[in-house]
């Protein structure tokens, strides 16, 4: 049973979903926001996405798998935190690149907090959507 | 520069290469690999000058302070000893593995394993950390499973792969714990620093403590009985394994940690008598052992442990001769331990069979495997001027020179006879006799690649031999020394006759006359065989089973599938554990202050407590299910007028995700019904309520009790100072609790992980 309606407004409602999930990625270090929300947000944006149009058309439109996410969001947070031991720093000790103004989104300070950030990101969105999927195999 | 560093990474980092662009480099230039161990071993002879002019070179890296665990890496002549064979046998090793597994599915997977081995290797023998080693040593443990269970599909592989594993995994946890007893109570966990003058001061009761634990790691790990048993069953690995892992590197970590504790615990007397006693018996029981087995690598697993024994037992004479003889043992024993069994592999490859009583005659078909074969089992047998020969000298000497040298002595030489026995089986028999070629292949000679290694390493043998002066003032007698065992007297091939070089004498003879008699020795052996009732890795396999028995029986009763229970066992721990919190804790509140309460807090909480009601009471799932969305939406509205937005928007986004996964699977679960009885349910009214009265008291009683300073004003204060960061909770998840969210994302992972596997078995055998 599939509803227009919903097909419509979930793709729109995707971008708007990624777009926002992006902004609190960027912005989580100094106003409510951060990986785990702005992971909460994508996979929203997937679990969507999945009950418009079905689980063929998600794992379709998905480039990497669950499992390679996950994987790929802790490997992101093991090397970041690892990156500053190979600088003569501790490990896990934050790092920072000299602050940026862009537009629209401000001030913008980029260092391995954001890195790990995004690690946690990836685990989060690698994690809710295999659950889902998992939901929908079992019987 | 951090040489070390990098000499222990770069294996890893060609290993995880190998793993993205392995297919092709290996399908034509395996022989290239080997030039990875070639170069470290050249980079650490350079070192060889520096080493004995400065004694050591150090490398600290700041790794975890505030844990106290740091990157301590120091080389010195002991080390530098060991990185020469691992590295150097792994040179030989890599062109025969390239060989010997030549067409094999898999073979990427033996070099990935086989470098991450390598580096592991090496970290244990450059650590000066307890701690940083014993990492190492896990790591060790973990690739030696994966290499003993190399061919998976085999049973016997996987069984033994197993065994291996859970023996030197047990040791390992063991190890740790005198490891912990021995840093805690010294003060430090670098191993340089700690000197007899601070063993001194150590409770005598602590020091016995940790001697018994690290001993039976170490003994674990080397073989040594009653852990032996691993061993021999290990040989199910494929040859170039063995040749690596069971004769020159891993097998001897556990008496590489002996010897570097021994000037520590030269203090200790339960020292000494456990490595003397556990030694002893454990080379003689090992060699008689040997004599039982038809199996070529079974024979040299044996004659492995006896030698492994012997290197316990010198440790626990523990002079200044007896340490300097261990360490000329110890490399004797890997550079002939290693080309027996290479040896063994190529007959294998060649005729497909290891059996003693099948193999003979192959001088002529592969007479260079049996010149490499030969110089080995010369050296092994303790032929001059071969390096086994003056290992044995020494081993003798050091028993003569003893405090028990009778009992001593007499030991020592029949394990030196039944090695020579066994020297010659694994060395000479397959190739002598009368061929008779019922074999299922065509033999012909091994491959350059597998020999190069047998015949490099048994010349070496010889040379090395011819010159031991120049080999022990450049490394043998400065490492002893650096262990605390300092060796004046020079060390000569020929020192004249005396009571070391007659029962030599008597051991060739003896050895090589039983040698000659060995099918009466083996026909004896069978008889024997039959009648033994008793096996330690049988006996091993019954209380694995109990435990597994133990642990189904454990997983039945707490998870019997119920979620209620679970939902009761994991609520009740929870519970008991607050309720000790607050009672331990003195004060309860006197008055609630309503005050800064207002009316729509009121009502938002009257909502969500009539919703929590209507769940509980719905007959409908569905109904159920809106309610308890209702209190999950209830939450942030809370959050939200108590300033928290990052935890209302947090609590907004699974409540929805949780409820989107309710409803995913709602039209597959059946239908509403009341199974549970008056009684259960009364029980379960109270359960619930003890559980929400239980939390309440807590939180008010934690809103009274003030204490320490709480640890989010101070967080408040620096996180942007420090971290760059306004929101506090994002900066705590990303920076100032980092560990913590590694550690939780990698729960995420196991779960992603577990969930595949757990979907795929079900569907799979929903399929079949």
């Amino acid at each position: 049973m599939k509803s227009v309606f919903l097909q419509l407004t979930s793709s729109y409602l995707g971008y708007i979903l990624h777009a926002l999930a992006i902004w609190f990625l960027l912005k989580g270090h100094n106003n409510p926001g951060g990986g785990f929300i702005a992971g909460l947000l994508v996979s929203s944006s997937f679990i969507l996405n999945m009950l418009a149009n079905g689980e063929t058309a998600v794992k379709k439109s998905m480039k990497y798998n669950p499992v390679t996410l996950t994987s790929a969001g802790v490997l992101i947070a093991l090397l970041t935190s690892l990156l500053p031991v190979f600088m003569g720093k501790t490990f896990m000790q934050g790092m920072w690149l000299p602050t940026y103004e862009l537009p629209i989104l401000g001030a913008l300070h980029l260092g391995t907090p954001l890195l790990f950030d995004l690690g946690v990101f990836l685990a989060v969105i690698g994690f809710v959507i295999s659950v889902i999927f998992d939901l929908e195999k079992a019987e | 520069m951090n040489l070390l560093t990098v000499a222990v990474l770069i294996p890893v980092i060609f290993s995880f290469l190998l793993m993205l662009f392995g297919n092709k480099l290996l399908k034509k230039h395996k022989w290239l690999l080997s030039v990875i161990p070639g170069g470290m071993f050249c980079f650490f002879l350079s070192k060889l000058g520096e080493v004995k002019n400065a004694g050591n070179i150090i490398e600290t890296f700041t790794w975890y302070e505030s844990l106290g665990v740091n990157l301590h890496l120091r080389l010195d002549s002991f080390s530098l000893i060991m990185c020469l064979l691992i590295t150097g046998i792994g040179f030989f090793i890599f062109n025969y593995g390239a060989g010997y597994l030549k067409g094999h599915q898999h073979i990427d997977r033996f070099f990935i394993l086989i470098l991450i081995f390598m580096a592991s290797m090496l970290g244990i023998v450059l650590s000066d950390n307890l701690i940083l080693l014993f990492i190492f040593w896990e790591l060790t443990t973990i690739t030696s499973y994966l290499l003993v269970g190399y061919n998976h599909s085999s049973e016997d592989a996987r069984k033994s792969a197993q065994q291996a594993l859970l023996v030197t995994g047990i040791g390992g946890l063991i190890l740790l714990a005198g490891i912990l007893v021995l840093g805690f109570s010294g003060g430090t966990f670098i191993i340089s620093e700690l000197t007899p003058e601070i063993m001194k001061n150590i409770d005598s009761g602590l020091i016995s403590a940790s001697v018994v634990l690290i001993l039976i790691g170490c003994f674990t790990k080397s073989a040594q009985f009653p852990f032996h048993f691993w061993l021999p069953n290990a040989m199910a690995a494929p040859t170039p394994v063995s040749a690596y892992l069971h004769s020159a590197t891993m097998v001897k970590a556990g008496v590489y940690l002996i010897y570097r504790l021994s000037g520590a615990f030269a203090v200790s007397e339960l020292w000494s008598i456990l490595l003397l006693v556990v030694g002893a018996f454990t080379m003689l029981f090992a060699a008689i052992s040997g004599l039982f087995y038809k199996d070529l690598k079974k024979i040299l697993a044996y004659s492995t442990i006896s030698v492994l024994g012997m290197l316990t037992f010198l440790a626990g004479i523990g002079t200044e001769l007896s340490i300097l003889s261990g360490i000329m043992v110890l490399v004797g024993h890997a550079l002939y331990k290693a080309v027996l069994f290479m040896v063994a592999g190529s007959i294998d490859h060649e005729t497909g069979t290891r059996d003693i009583l099948k193999l003979r005659g192959l001088k002529k078909l592969m007479p260079w495997t049996f010149a490499g074969a030969s110089l080995a089992a010369l050296s092994q047998a303790g032929i001059p001027p071969f390096l086994g020969f003056i290992g044995k000298e020494y081993f003798y000497k050091s028993s003569i020179y003893s405090n028990f040298a009778i009992p001593l002595t007499v030991i020592a030489v029949t394990t030196s006879i039944i090695l020579v026995v066994l020297a010659f089986t694994a060395g000479f028999h397959s190739f002598t006799g009368k061929f008779e070629g019922k074999y299922e292949k065509h033999v012909h000679e091994a491959p350059l690649s597998m020999l190069l290694g047998p015949l490099f390493l048994g010349a070496l043998s010889l040379i090395l031999g011819c010159f031991p002066g120049w080999l022990n003032k450049h490394l043998f007698t400065q490492a002893a020394d650096q262990l605390g065992f300092a060796y004046s007297k020079g060390v000569y091939l020929w020192e004249g006759i005396n009571t070391a070089l007659i029962l030599s004498i008597i051991t060739v003879i003896v050895g090589s006359l039983l040698y000659i008699n060995r099918k009466i020795i083996w026909q004896g052996a069978d008889n024997l065989i039959e009648k033994r009732g008793f096996r330690f890795d049988k006996l091993f396999s019954y209380f694995l089973n109990l435990f597994i028995k133990f642990s189904k029986w454990q997983t039945r009763t707490i998870q019997n599938g119920s979620l209620k229970s679970y939902m009761v066992i994991s609520i009740s721990g929870f519970l008991l554990l607050l309720s000790v919190t607050f009672f331990s804790l003195e004060g309860i509140p006197y008055s609630i202050d309503f005050s800064d309460v207002s009316v729509a807090q009121y009502i938002l909480v009257f909502v969500m407590a009539v919703a929590a009601l209507l769940a509980a009471f719905s007959s409908s799932l569905i109904s159920a299910i809106i309610a308890l969305g209702l209190i999950g939406f209830g939450m942030p509205l809370l959050y939200m007028m108590y300033g928290a937005p990052d935890l209302a928007i947090t609590q907004i986004l699974v409540e929805t995700l949780t409820a989107v996964m309710f409803m995913a699977v709602i039209y597959k679960l059946p239908s509403f019904k009341t199974l549970t009885t008056t009684y259960k349910f009364v029980a379960d009214f109270f359960f619930a309520s003890l559980s929400g009265i239980v939390v309440t008291l807590l939180i008010l009683k934690a809103h009274a009790l003030q204490l320490s300073e709480p640890v989010s004003e101070k967080m408040a204060e620096i996180s942007y100072v420090e971290a760059k960061g306004r929101n506090i909770v994002n900066v705590i998840l990303v920076d100032f609790r980092a560990l913590d969210t590694l550690g939780e994302i990698t729960v995420l992972l196991i779960a992603v992980i577990g969930g595949a596997v757990l979907v795929k078995k079900v569907t799979r055998s929903k399929a079949s």
